[in-house]
């Protein structure tokens, strides 16, 4: 039996979370109620990235067309785009691997804020639940993920695959120039529309076919909390059903909607403007005033 | 899953690891034998990152002093330290999130090879899934995970504590400089001797006290495929036996000891020199040779 024990990743989430709950709370009253205002639309296309400016303030929708197309998502503060970002370690923490309806994503260290919150998922989760158990999901999160070109070569031995890793690359291209693509390391991406349930012990994922539970029509949205660029893959694995052989994997194109409320931009979560250093210049500095726990002595 | 359903993981597991295990076999034999010789030994103090270079065909063994000290790694190929290293999604691909004996941490894309493998771990697994469950272990990856400042200071309100994030960032720029640490800004770090168990729904971490479960000289040793630069964080909330503040968090020393064979370096696993490109030369080119799948037709 488990003995008692403080439970810090609990605690770190009752804590924090609640600070920022009543924006997405809001939001979501919005769209549900139908009144958000349509802003742009653009249909995507398989096999390449997308990037978008999505603004404070404003929701995006990423909505099913004519078949469940897996998307990994990433977002990017736009003044600081190579130093911000949604970081699925601190989102994690504060919220789980297979996001839901109130998470927020939060930025990287040191900054560490909510820059989206997930407010509405059309996706049937209870019927995802009822076939893989109460570890399955659409929406998740994976160590540094997105798939690579070079996963695929060593599982499927073809060179140069169509790969998250390479669209989500493209877009940074394009809209980071190609030194800062070059230079910075892709964060972890944040996925929707992939059936997955962690069940495997040891832990880790079961990828499952979307075919009998994302309908067209589904979406899920969120809410920016600052101007940020948000860059997408449509995942080369497509729908997911058939992922024996990769040129038989079908893909589909989706369509992103980006809304404000009628009045113009929603309420958004504060800046809460953290003191701790950037690390680099903290190590530098000789970690002045560092805090620090106790030194274990042998007995 | 259904038994129809293609598991994409567990045969990329199978097909993958399949031609590195007998690497995994033979170092295991050698150091159960009694087999391998010391060649360098530190002693890490809490609260202080470090860096060392590991070369091919060595063993890494880290053990436990005193008290069980969580520890954060982070591995890099010294040939190019900026453009090779240990990734935590490949590893947790052809893996788990919850590592064991026997698991390849893989390189990142294109790369995608074995720099290290877990060959001996001599921590009570079956007493921490009898305390903690099934799902429960004490080495595991988490997303682009490794703890930071900024997450204590939103959670605790303390300013500028201790974190691997800060630790790491030390341990690379002590042995592989400034540039290539700011090249990493949030590495996602392999951890050792930190209980947890994904057994939250929706899927989260739980961090258990370790005292109870690892005991003084407990260790893990992995072997190591290529000359590394390796950075080591001890993880300020130590053995977790109070997690209540950082400030009352016990912190441990631990021993890295690197070992050879008796007649010098062991046998490696080959590097399988992968064809996909370098991903932002390959968009640059036009993406020449791209495989793709399917895109799917309206009915």
């Amino acid at each position: 039996m488990t003995k008692e024990f403080f439970d810090a990743g609990e605690e770190a989430k009752k804590k924090v979370n609640v600070r920022y709950h009543k924006y997405g709370e809001k939001a979501r009253e919005l769209s549900d109620a139908g009144k958000l205002k349509l802003v742009s639309e653009k249909v995507c296309q398989p096999f390449q990235g997308h990037w978008f400016n999505l603004d404070k303030g404003q929701v995006i929708r990423y909505e099913v067309l004519d078949g469940p197309q897996i998307i990994d998502t990433r977002y990017h503060v736009r003044s600081r785009p190579t130093e911000e970002w949604a970081d699925t370690y601190h989102s994690t923490v504060m919220g789980a691997i297979t996001p839901y309806e109130g998470m927020h994503y939060y930025s990287n260290t040191p900054f560490t804020r909510p820059l989206m919150t997930f407010i509405k998922d059309t996706v049937d989760g209870e019927k995802i639940r009822e076939k893989h158990g109460s570890t399955g999901g659409h929406s998740f999160i994976y160590p540094v993920a997105r798939c690579t070109s070079g996963i695929y070569e060593l599982a499927y031995g073809l060179p140069n695959h169509n790969s998250c890793d390479l669209n989500f690359k493209q877009v940074m291209v394009e809209a980071l120039g190609e030194e800062r693509a070059k230079v910075f390391h892709s964060p972890a991406a944040f996925m929707h529309f992939q059936i997955v349930d962690f069940d495997k012990v040891p832990l880790n994922v079961t990828y499952a076919p979307n075919a009998d539970f994302i309908k067209k029509g589904d979406y899920v949205e969120l809410l920016a909390h600052d101007d940020v660029y948000v860059f997408i893959s449509p995942c080369p694995l497509g729908d997911q059903n058939d992922t024996s052989d990769l040129e038989q994997c079908v893909n589909w194109p989706f369509k992103v909607e980006i809304y404000e409320g009628s009045d113009g931009p929603l309420e958004t979560a504060p800046d809460p403007k953290l003191k701790t250093m950037d690390p680099f210049e903290f190590n530098k500095a000789g970690r002045p005033g560092m805090t620090v726990g106790k030194v274990g002595r042998k007995e | 899953m259904s038994e129809q359903e293609y598991d994409l993981i567990k045969e990329a597991y199978k097909k993958v690891n399949a031609p590195y295990q007998k690497y995994y076999e033979q170092a295991k034999a050698a150091s159960e034998a009694g087999k391998l010789k010391l060649v360098n030994e530190i002693i890490l103090e809490p609260y202080n990152g470090k860096g060392f270079e590991l070369k091919k065909g060595q063993v890494v063994r880290y053990e436990c002093m005193g008290g069980p000290q969580t520890i954060d790694l982070f591995y890099m190929v010294k040939s190019r330290p900026m453009e090779e290293w240990a990734d935590t999604f490949h590893t947790a691909c052809f893996g788990s999130h919850m590592y064991s004996e026997g698991i390849h941490f893989f390189s990142n894309s294109p790369y995608c090879r074995p720099l290290l493998t877990f060959i001996r771990d001599t921590v009570d697994w079956e007493k921490i899934k009898e305390l903690y469950g099934e799902r429960a272990g004490h080495n595991y990856v988490l997303h682009n995970g490794a703890c930071s400042s900024a997450i204590y200071e939103e959670t605790f309100g303390t300013v500028n504590a201790n974190s691997c994030h800060f630790n790491i960032a030390q341990g690379i720029m002590e042995i592989a400089g400034e540039e290539v640490a700011r090249r990493h800004i949030h590495p996602a770090a392999f951890m050792n001797f930190q209980i947890v168990a994904f057994d939250k729904i929706p899927t989260a971490l739980t961090y258990f006290p370790g005292v109870e479960v690892m005991k003084d000289g407990d260790f893990v040793e992995f072997l190591v495929h290529d000359d590394l630069y390796a950075a080591i964080s001890p993880c300020p909330l130590g053995d977790q036996e109070d997690m209540t503040s950082i400030e009352n968090c016990t912190c441990w020393p631990v021993r890295i000891a690197i070992y050879e064979g008796e007649d010098g370096p062991l046998e490696t696993a080959p590097d399988p020199k992968k064809k996909s490109a370098n991903a932002v030369d390959f968009v640059k080119a036009g993406r020449p040779g791209m495989v793709t799948g399917k895109v799917g037709k309206k009915e």
